[in-house]
C-alpha cells in the first residue's frame, strides 16, 4: 500500500508531550480556508426560501456522496471478515464522517426489491448507523424500467415514508431520474407539468404516509437539469436536485441556465455528480492533465459552495470516490487516468474531495486525530500524512517524546499565536507520516501545524485543536481491531488478563474477548482525545449497538493516549466480532471493532 | 608533551594548512563537508587545485586534464557510455559526476574502500588498468613540468607554506581534492522551490514527481537517492539494480573488492543533482535516456539478478508517474553550476 494514504499507525511509544513555550509570533492564522468539522446532521429539517433549516434554526448544507445501491442480499456483506467492510457497515460510514468530513450519504433504493417489512428493517439499521455518525441519509427511489414515477414508485414511498416518518435526520429523493423522452420536449412549459404532476404525486404518497421530512424532487436526467422550469410544486418542504447529467465540464454559465438561476429562490441538491472516467463520451472534454482535471473538480465545488448548494459527489465504492473498502483510501487523478476502459483503477476525484473538505492542498499535510478526525485534542495525540520528509524513520524510543526526530520538529501555533513545539513519536522519511502530541497547554480552535526540516524547508497546513476529540486506537488506520486489554474478574477475586487484538503475523485481528459465565469482563481500551473530558462528561460507549457501562477513563499515562474502561455485559455473550463506537458529549468517535468471545447465553 | 614534539604537530598543520582557513558558502539545508583532518581545506589550496584540475600537463602526452572527463558543462562529466583515457584507453565505466563528491562517504562506482578525494585522484593520474591520464612512473616529470611554470611556482607555497619544497605529489592531490570539495550544487529550480519559499519554482508535473519519488511503493527512489544530495553514498551503500544477469566482467561492481558472491552487481547511487546534465545513465553508460532510466526502475530491472535490491520489486509506476518523475529529476538541474566562474577553467 502506498504510504501516500492515511496510515493511523500507533504501535509506537507513545509519550508525553513535554510542550516547551518558545515563542510568539502573533495571532493565528488568517488562513484562507480554515478548516472545520462539516456541521452534523441535526433534524428534523425544515425549508425556508433557499435555505435548509435544522432543528436549531442554523443552515444546514450537505456535503457528502452517494453510497451503492442497497439491496437485502447485499445488507450481509458489510464488515465481511478479513475482505472488507461493506460500504454500508459503520466503519465505511465513520470513514466518510470523519476522514471525508461529510456529513450526508445518499442511499439509493430498488423500488422493485419492495418495500417489505424486513427489507424496511435492514434499511433502518443502515439509515441508524449513518444517523448514529452524525450523517444525514438521503433514501432515494430508483425504478429504471419507468421514466417517470409509478404506481411501483407510490407504493413504495407509502411504506418506506411512513417507516421513517420518525427519523428526523431522514429526506427523501422523491425519484431519480426523470427520463426526459417521456414527453416531446421535457423542457416545455408543457414538459415541465408533466414533471411536476408527476413529481407531486410522489410528494402526496409521502406526505399521505405521514411524512414531513424534506423531499427531493430531481430534474429531468438531461444534460439541460432544470432549463426552462418557471414554476416551484406547492410543497413547502421541497429541495431541488440536479443529477444524472451534471456535466463537470460545464461553465459557470451553463451551470445558471441549468439550475443556479434558482438556487437564491430553492434549495437545491446536486447529487451523484462525478468525472464518469469510464465512460468514453462522458469523460472526452476532461483534460488529460491531472491538475488541471483536479482544477475542474475545485471549480464545480467552488461554483456549488458559493451558491449554497448541497452536494453528493461520486459514489463510495472502488474506482469512484474511495480506491477499495478495506483502507478507504481516496481516489486520485495525480497517477493519470484514461477515458474509458481503466488501465489502473484508482483514478477519481476522491482526493480533491476529500482535499476541499478538509481545507487542504491535494498534495499537502493531511492532519488528524487518533480517530482520523479533524479535530485534535489538546494533550492528545495526533498522525500527519504527506510531504513529511524527515530525513530518516524513526521512532521514538526514549522515555520522553524529544522536540526533534527524524531531522524534524513538529510547531503547533495556536489560536492565541503562540507556537509550541510537539512532543515526536514517529518520523518518516520521504512522503509518510509523522506522529507527535498536541501540546497540552494549546489554546482552543484554529492552529497552524508546520513541520520544520534541518535542512531549513517547512510544510505547515491548518489544524483545529479541541478539549475532546474521542478515538479508539487501532494497529492500523485508525479502523479494524481495537487495541487493549480484557480482564475477568472473577467471583473469588482472582482476575486473568488478555489482549483484544493483534496485529502478529499479518494483518491486526480481533481476539476474542473471554466471557466467562459467572465473572466480570472489563476491557481497558486504548483511546485518545478524551483525557480533557470532565468529570461527569457525557461519555457513551456502544458495542454492537448496545450501550455498556463505563467504568472509567483519563489520560493513560502522559503519552497522548487515552484509556476508556468499560464493562461488558453478559448479555453481550458470544456476540463474536462487532462495531465499537463511543460519543463524548455529542461528538462521535470512530467506530473500531471487537471480538466478544463465549457461549451465546440461551435466551 | 615535549615541546619538540608541539613543534612537530604545529608543523604538520601548517604544511597541509595552507595559510589562511576556508570559508565554505553553503546552501541552505546542506551541512559542512566532511574534510579530511590531514587536509584542511584553505582559499590557496582551492585555487591551486582549480589551476591543476584543468591542465594538461597532469597527462601522458598533455592531451587531457581532469576536466576532460568531468565538463562543467555536463555537471562534471563527460557525456560518454564510458571514459576514455589520454592514450585512447577506454574505462569500463562511465566518469561520475564530481558535483557535491564532498559529501560522498565512498568515491568511485563501487569501491567501498576508496574514502578520500587524496586518494582518488592518484587513480586517474597514476593508474594502469585502465590508462587515464597515464602518468604512472612519471611522477617526477610531471612535478618537473609543474615547477616550470610561473603561476604553480607562486601557488604551491602559497598553498602549502612552510615545507622545504611544496612541489610533491600528495600535495598536487590535495589541492585537486580541496577544489573538487567546493564544486556544490544547490541551486536547482527544485531548491528554490523546496528551501527556497518559492512556491511556483516549479511546475505542477514536477510536485507530482516529487511525491512519486518520495513515496514507497511507487517510485521508493529516495530510499537510495535520498537527503539533500539524492544519494545515499554518504553512507556508504551500494545496489544491484538488475541492469544485467550476470553482470558482466570486469563490471562486477562492490564484488571487485569484497569477493562476495551478494555483492556482484552492487553499484553506487550517485547524486541525482543535474542528473539531466549527465547521460548516458548507470555504471556503463548503458541507457541512454533519463526516460528510459525511469522504465528500468518501473519494470523492476531489465534482469531478474538474484541479487537485485527489493526494492526494485516494489516500484510501481503508471505512465503519468514516468513522465511526472522525469519532470522532477530534470528540476534538479543547477544551470547556475554549469556557468560559475569559481570551477570554470582559470585564464
Amino acid at each position: 500500500m502506498s504510504t501516500r494514504t492515511i496510515v493511523c499507525f500507533v504501535s509506537v511509544l507513545l509519550l508525553a508531550s513535554t510542550a516547551l513555550q518558545f515563542a510568539a509570533t502573533g495571532h493565528i492564522p488568517h488562513a484562507r480556508h480554515h478548516q472545520a468539522v462539516t456541521p452534523a446532521t441535526a433534524g428534523p429539517f425544515r425549508v425556508d426560501g433557499n435555505r435548509i433549516l435544522d432543528a436549531h434554526g442554523r443552515t444546514f448544507v450537505m456535503r457528502g456522496t452517494q453510497l451503492p445501491d442497497f439491496h437485502l442480499k447485499t445488507a450481509a456483506w458489510n464488515n465481511r471478515g478479513a475482505e472488507d467492510y461493506g460500504a454500508h457497515s459503520s466503519t465505511s460510514l465513520s470513514a466518510i464522517r470523519l476522514r471525508f468530513n461529510m456529513n450526508a450519504v445518499r442511499l439509493p433504493l430498488d423500488v422493485r426489491d419492495g418495500a417489505s417489512p424486513e427489507y424496511l428493517a435492514e434499511l433502518s439499521r443502515v439509515v441508524r448507523r449513518a444517523n448514529d455518525l452524525e450523517m444525514l441519509v438521503v433514501l432515494a427511489a430508483r425504478d429504471p424500467e419507468v421514466k417517470l414515477p409509478s404506481a411501483a414508485v407510490l407504493d413504495f414511498w407509502r411504506h418506506c415514508a411512513a417507516y421513517f416518518k420518525d427519523y428526523p435526520n431522514v429526506m427523501f429523493d422523491a425519484f431519480s431520474d426523470p427520463d426526459p423522452s417521456a414527453i416531446p420536449d421535457a423542457h416545455s412549459p408543457e414538459g415541465w407539468r408533466t414533471w411536476s404532476g408527476a413529481m407531486q404525486n410522489v410528494v402526496q404518497a409521502i406526505r399521505g404516509a405521514g411524512a414531513r421530512q424534506p423531499v427531493i424532487a430531481s430534474s429531468w436526467k438531461d444534460e439541460r437539469l432544470f432549463e426552462g422550469f418557471t414554476t416551484a410544486l406547492p410543497d413547502p418542504n421541497l429541495l431541488y436536485g440536479v443529477s444524472g447529467e451534471y456535466a463537470s465540464t460545464s461553465t459557470d454559465s451553463q451551470r445558471d441556465a441549468r439550475f443556479g438561476f434558482f438556487a437564491h429562490r430553492v434549495p437545491v441538491l446536486a447529487v451523484g455528480w462525478d468525472l464518469h472516467l469510464d465512460d468514453a463520451a462522458a469523460c472526452a472534454a476532461i483534460p488529460q492533465d491531472p491538475s488541471e482535471a483536479s482544477a475542474l473538480i475545485e471549480n464545480n465545488l467552488s461554483y456549488l459552495d458559493a451558491r449554497h448548494i448541497s452536494w453528493m459527489v461520486s459514489t463510495f465504492e472502488p474506482g469512484k470516490l474511495i480506491k477499495d473498502l478495506a483502507d478507504h483510501d481516496a481516489t486520485s487523478l495525480e497517477n493519470g487516468w484514461t477515458c474509458g476502459p481503466a488501465v489502473h483503477r484508482y483514478a477519481g476525484l476522491g482526493r480533491v474531495v476529500q482535499a476541499h473538505l478538509r481545507s487542504s492542498k491535494e498534495r499537502g499535510l493531511f492532519v488528524v486525530s487518533g480517530a482520523g478526525g479533524l479535530d485534535l485534542g489538546r494533550g492528545g495525540f495526533a498522525l500527519a500524512y504527506g510531504p513529511i520528509m524527515a530525513e530518516r524513520d524513526e521512532v521514538q524510543t526514549g522515555p520522553h517524546p524529544p522536540a526533534k526526530l527524524g531531522g524534524i520538529a513538529v510547531h503547533i501555533t495556536d489560536s492565541a499565536g503562540v507556537t509550541r513545539p510537539a512532543g515526536m513519536l514517529w518520523a518518516s522519511a520521504g512522503w509518510g507520516q509523522t506522529n507527535f502530541v498536541i501540546p497540552k497547554d494549546s489554546a482552543l480552535g484554529p492552529a497552524r501545524m508546520t513541520i520544520v526540516r534541518d535542512d531549513g524547508s517547512s510544510t505547515s497546513a491548518n489544524i483545529t485543536i479541541v478539549e475532546t476529540a474521542p478515538g479508539f486506537i487501532t494497529g492500523y488506520s485508525c479502523r479494524g481491531a481495537v487495541k487493549g486489554q480484557a480482564t475477568q474478574i472473577f467471583a473469588d477475586g482472582h482476575t486473568a488478563n488478555s489482549p483484544i487484538s493483534t496485529c502478529d503475523g499479518g494483518p491486526c485481528r480481533t481476539l476474542p474477548v473471554p466471557m466467562t459465565v459467572g465473572s466480570v469482563t472489563r476491557i481497558r481500551l486504548r483511546a485518545s482525545g478524551i483525557r480533557n473530558a470532565l468529570p461527569g462528561a457525557q461519555l457513551e460507549v456502544t458495542v454492537a449497538g448496545m450501550r455498556v457501562p463505563v467504568v472509567s477513563y483519563g489520560a493513560e499515562g502522559d503519552q497522548g493516549q487515552d484509556q476508556v474502561t468499560i464493562e461488558i455485559p453478559q448479555s453481550l455473550r458470544g456476540v463474536g466480532d462487532t462495531d465499537l463506537a463511543c460519543k463524548l458529549n455529542g461528538r462521535v468517535s470512530n467506530v473500531v471493532r471487537i471480538h466478544i468471545g463465549g457461549e451465546r447465553p440461551l435466551t | 608533551m615535549d615541546a619538540a614534539l608541539w613543534f612537530l604537530f604545529a608543523l604538520i598543520a601548517v604544511s597541509a594548512g595552507g595559510g589562511e582557513a576556508y570559508r565554505w558558502d553553503l546552501p541552505k539545508g546542506f551541512p559542512p563537508p566532511p574534510v579530511p583532518a590531514s587536509n584542511p581545506m584553505s582559499a590557496a589550496k582551492v585555487r591551486l587545485g582549480r589551476y591543476l584540475f584543468y591542465d594538461t600537463r597532469l597527462s601522458i602526452n598533455g592531451s587531457q586534464s581532469c576536466a576532460s572527463c568531468h565538463q562543467q558543462k555536463l555537471a562534471f562529466t563527460d557525456g560518454r557510455t564510458v571514459g576514455v583515457g589520454a592514450t585512447g584507453e577506454s574505462h569500463s565505466r562511465s566518469a561520475m559526476s564530481l558535483v557535491n563528491a564532498a559529501y560522498s562517504a565512498v568515491l568511485t562506482w563501487s569501491n567501498p574502500n576508496m574514502r578520500s578525494l587524496e586518494d582518488q585522484a592518484t587513480i586517474p593520474l597514476f593508474g594502469e588498468h585502465p590508462v587515464e591520464l597515464g602518468m604512472h612512473g612519471r611522477e617526477r616529470e610531471l612535478l618537473g613540468h609543474l615547477r616550470a611554470v610561473a603561476v604553480y611556482r607562486e601557488l604551491f607555497p602559497l598553498a602549502f607554506p612552510g615545507t622545504r619544497d611544496a612541489f610533491t605529489v600528495a600535495n598536487v592531490t590535495r589541492a585537486l581534492a580541496c577544489f573538487e570539495r567546493t564544486i556544490i550544487s544547490a541551486r536547482s529550480a527544485y531548491d528554490r522551490y523546496h528551501t527556497g519559499g518559492e512556491p511556483d519554482a516549479v511546475s505542477d508535473a514536477v510536485k507530482r514527481g516529487e511525491a512519486v519519488f518520495f513515496t514507497d511503493y511507487e517510485g521508493s527512489c529516495f530510499r537510495c537517492h535520498g537527503g539533500f544530495n539524492f544519494s545515499d553514498a554518504g553512507t556508504a551503500r551500494f545496489h544491484n539494480t538488475g541492469l544485467y544477469n550476470p553482470y558482466p566482467a570486469p563490471n562486477l561492481g562492490m564484488f571487485e573488492h569484497t569477493h562476495r558472491e551478494e555483492d556482484a552487481g552492487k553499484f553506487k547511487a550517485p547524486t541525482l543533482r543535474n542528473i539531466a546534465l549527465t547521460a548516458p545513465y548507470m555504471h556503463d553508460g548503458s541507457i541512454a535516456t533519463l526516460e528510459d532510466v525511469v522504465e528500468h526502475y518501473a519494470t523492476g530491472g531489465r534482469t531478474k539478478n538474484p541479487h537485485r535490491d527489493p526494492r526494485m520489486l516494489t516500484i510501481q509506476l503508471t505512465g503519468q508517474n514516468k513522465r511526472d518523475l522525469v519532470a522532477f529529476l530534470r528540476s534538479l538541474t543547477d544551470d547556475e553550476l554549469t556557468r560559475d566562474p569559481r570551477f570554470s577553467k582559470p585564464q
